[in-house]
């Protein structure tokens, strides 16, 4: 397996693959009702919906930088208000900001992954396994926050 | 991803951990040991599951299937460091031996339940930190809902740090 065909990999088992870690993001959101997403059931921690936009948000930002856009990290809108924000339609922003960053990985050459992201001095490598632990970390969270509802 | 990646990968685990356990520090032992959120476990048993993995899957990638009865005692935070710490040491000296070639290495374990598995390296390395990160996203709500101060384990800042 090509070093960018194992990130990938990595990418799609974490997101709707079979992950070993615990439950794949996507599926951990299955069944979440919109009532569900936005309740706090945790004191003092985000909620479903306010976790998803940020990894969405993230995951978009990250495979623009990918291709090659300049993204300052102050741009990101880190912890969005969600108030506005439906359930079905920040899923479906997720969806399509990790299918853009799949596709941006899937397009890069093996000797690109250890060249600097565009604007920063980390490599396309450190950004792509950032994003991943990150969104891994989230679904950790989101798992809980479910079994807490 | 190849072994210098892992090398980082690692780091950056050791230090996510260790922040996690200086969060732990602060708390009372009564709140690190009680069961919180629904039908989820203690901040305390959500530690102890993260650092048995990654003791049981050490011992896997050096060829060794040990059993439930040989995990090491985790009853409490002193205990729990002890297991993260020398399992960390392991882990560093593992990756720094690590070679491209080794990652597509196949290997065979038998689980706790006695099934025989079969992975890469590559793919066991990669596991163990996703499985770490996964369950201290869970660590850090927790100690959040406890009222203790928020730590945070972003790979990015761990870059910045550096």
């Amino acid at each position: 397996m090509r070093p960018t065909e194992r990130l990938l990999d990595q990418l799609n088992r974490s997101f709707g693959g079979e992950a070993w870690h615990g439950p794949a993001l996507r599926n951990l959101l299955d069944g979440v009702t919109d009532e569900q997403a936005k309740s706090h059931p945790v004191r003092g921690a985000h909620s479903i919906l306010e976790l998803v936009v940020h990894v969405g948000n993230w995951n978009d930002a990250i495979a623009r930088r990918i291709e090659g856009t300049v993204v300052e990290s102050s741009e990101v809108d880190d912890w969005a208000d969600v108030s506005t924000i439906a359930w079905k339609a920040a899923v479906e922003k997720l969806e399509r900001a990790q299918s853009r960053l799949s596709d941006a990985v899937a397009r890069l050459g093996t000797e690109e992954l250890e060249q600097p992201v565009a604007g920063t001095k980390r490599s396309k490598f450190s950004e792509i396994a950032g994003v991943l632990q990150h969104a891994v970390y989230h679904s950790g969270q989101i798992a809980l926050l479910k079994k807490a509802l | 991803v190849n072994a210098d990646d892992f090398r980082t990968l690692y780091a950056y685990n050791t230090w996510a951990n260790r922040r996690v356990l200086e969060a732990c520090r602060a708390l009372d032992p009564s709140t690190f040991s009680r069961p919180t959120s629904g039908s989820f476990g203690s901040i305390k048993e959500t530690l102890s599951h993260i650092a048995w993995a990654e003791w049981l899957w050490l011992e896997r990638w050096q060829h060794r299937s040990p059993k439930k009865a040989s995990l090491p005692e985790a009853s409490d935070l002193p205990s729990i460091e002890r297991i993260m710490g020398e399992t960390a040491r392991g882990q560093q000296s593992f990756v720094a031996q690590l070679s491209d070639e080794r990652l597509s290495e196949r290997i065979s374990y038998l689980n706790i339940k006695d099934e025989r598995w079969e992975y890469t390296l590559g793919q066991m390395l990669q596991h163990v930190v996703n499985h770490s990160t996964y369950h201290r996203g869970q660590v850090v709500t927790l100690l959040r809902q406890a009222g203790a101060n928020a730590v945070s384990t972003d790979y990015l800042l761990y870059f910045d740090e550096q």
